[in-house]
């Protein structure tokens, strides 16, 4: 911290690019997290100031939906919704590739905000794999139901 | 169109007043002497003036003018105290007593210190902020040559029980010494009531210029000695050389005149403009809580928690309105503030802090325009918050739990 402010010294200014997205937010929202058609990624800590939750609405291996809520920076917040944007209307394995050095990047987010990249990416990563584990649980149950169970 | 800023950040810094400004400018041009400078009236004027301001700052502390020693700002004499008390009684002892929610210009100094063999006392705080005299007491030994408390914290406003413990450093012949740069110009500071021998005080926060600041110290009962950090010359009683920053002591000067004219009608009115932005925010918004002492504390600050929002993203949310907060993006793991962890605020709610610091120029009307910013940032902010979502999930629950 320096003089009688209250900013450490690493602080890094937040980028045009995050302030106009934080100004005209999209993509934010939540969805019922036991509809089967939506897998739910979170990742960070209350305690340590940053929070985010992801969301995404499947069919057919397509995104339909990205929603989501953060608590957090204004960098964990835009690059959360930059997040949800960009894996809205793609398929899993396409929105499977975005990277945190990508959402960096198109936010101009300064080096010591690149975490806030980051666990937009691990929250997105995470819902995917909800999801793809909710097809695997249904397919199994489907299974037991169609067998008339495994025993 | 472009928005006005309002400034609400009166504890980093306050803009110089216009009045100070117009004393100090002679000062550049044609009364440019040397204070120093004893052959010639350039010389003579300089010092003159140097010394009627250091007579009125003074004043200001109930000090005598013989006790101000100046400085390069708050931060610089905080060292002179603590490095100089260190180095002139280290055969005496190599124990001093402190506080976790001290300013790092204080903390930084105790730890350097500890590197070179001293012992530091961090005494712990209440939940509101201040130190207990008998905690003071208890941590006293026959090796203690120095307190160091600040009278007025910077984060949440909390004032120590000073003159409680001035009594007793007096009682057990150990050195006080105070950072008071919050305090001075804001609430009555009287080193003689509050049995302070040290103290540090500076012309910025209290509508002076940046750059210029002081160290009062005892003359007598006792008499305090230190070493200097500086070496170069006679200046200041041989405590910090150099050639005086005449503008700058002349607009020091200058704005302890106003503090001392304006200080009891100021601080009741900034009280009111306080307590009107408290009041404003509570009766919109829920979970808010207040950080710092209700009553005992600065006049002007205001810091509060909004749960569920994170302080930074919330003063992006009304980035035409300067405030601080205690949670800040950095490259390190996220910690927050040290004077709330000190007080047991929990971690999450450390980071959704702000302060608001209100000042002579703020209005009525600037009050009621930031409680509408914030209140409405505040509410878009819950609305994309998952830690909201899910304090409202879980009080949805327990109701329809009640229910059944």
């Amino acid at each position: 911290m320096k003089g009688g402010d209250l900013v450490p010294a690493d602080y890094a200014e937040v980028s045009a690019k995050v302030a106009m997205r934080c100004a005209a937010l999209s993509h934010a929202g939540s969805m019922d997290p036991s509809h089967p058609e939506v897998g739910t990624g979170a990742s960070g800590k209350s305690a340590e100031g940053e929070f985010v939750r992801i969301q995404l609405r499947v069919r057919r291996e397509t995104i339909l939906e990205a929603r989501f809520k953060a608590f957090g920076c204004s960098g964990s917040i835009a690059s959360a919704s930059l997040a949800s944007e960009w894996a809205e209307g793609r398929t899993l394995e396409e929105a499977g590739t975005i990277r945190d050095s990508d959402l960096a990047s198109a936010l101009e987010l300064p080096a010591a905000r690149r975490h806030c990249a980051s666990l937009a990416e691990e929250a997105l990563q995470r819902a995917i794999l909800n999801y793809r584990e909710k097809c695997r649980l249904g397919d199994h149950l489907n299974s037991i139901v169609s067998t008339g169970g495994s025993q | 169109m472009k928005r006005a800023r309002i400034y609400m950040d009166h504890h980093a810094t306050t803009p110089v007043d216009p009045r100070v400004l117009d004393a100090m400018l002679p000062f550049f041009t044609e009364e440019f002497g040397n204070a120093a400078s004893r052959s010639h009236s350039f010389g003579w004027r300089a010092e003159e003036a140097v010394e009627k301001s250091r007579e009125t700052i003074a004043g200001l502390i109930h000090a005598g003018p013989k006790e101000i020693v100046f400085t390069s700002g708050a931060t610089e004499s905080d060292n002179l105290a603590i490095f100089g008390t260190a180095e002139f009684l280290w055969e005496r002892g190599k124990h001093l007593v402190t506080c976790g929610t001290e300013h790092l210009a204080v903390l930084d100094c105790c730890r350097r210190l500890a590197n070179r063999g001293f012992e530091i006392t961090y005494l712990p705080v209440d939940a509101t902020g201040r130190v207990s005299p008998d905690d003071v007491r208890a941590a006293l030994r026959p090796d203690t040559i120095l307190i160091s408390l600040m009278v007025a914290n910077n984060e949440v406003g909390s004032l120590h029980p000073i003159s409680e413990i001035g009594k007793i450093a007096k009682e057990h012949k150990v050195l006080f010494h105070c950072d008071a740069s919050q305090a001075v110009g804001r609430i009555p500071v009287d080193v003689e009531a509050m049995g302070v021998d040290l103290l540090s005080f500076t012309a910025h926060k209290l509508y002076g210029p940046k750059g210029i600041g002081a160290l009062y110290v005892r003359k007598k009962n006792p008499r305090v000695r230190l070493a200097p950090l500086l070496h170069g010359g006679g200046h200041e009683g041989g405590l910090r050389p150099g050639t005086l920053n005449v503008p700058g002591i002349v607009g020091f000067g200058k704005a302890c005149e106003i503090a001392g004219d304006v200080l009891l009608e100021e601080s009741s009115r900034l009280r009111e403009l306080r307590d009107r932005l408290h009041r404003g925010i509570v009766s919109e918004l829920e979970e808010v809580h207040l950080n710092g002492h209700p009553e005992l504390r600065l006049p002007n600050n205001l810091n509060l928690s909004f749960s569920y929002v994170e302080g930074e993203s919330l003063m992006l949310a009304m980035d035409d309105v300067a405030v601080s907060s205690g949670s800040a993006c950095t490259s390190a793991t996220q910690e927050p503030s040290h004077v709330l962890k000190a007080m047991g605020v929990s971690d999450e709610l450390a980071h959704t802090s702000l302060r608001f610091g209100l000042g002579r120029f703020n209005t009525r009307e600037e009050v009621d325009y930031v409680v509408g910013r914030v209140v409405e940032s505040v509410k878009k902010l819950r609305e994309i918050s998952p830690l909201y979502e899910l304090a409202l999930d879980e009080r949805r629950g327990s109701r329809a739990g009640g229910l059944r």
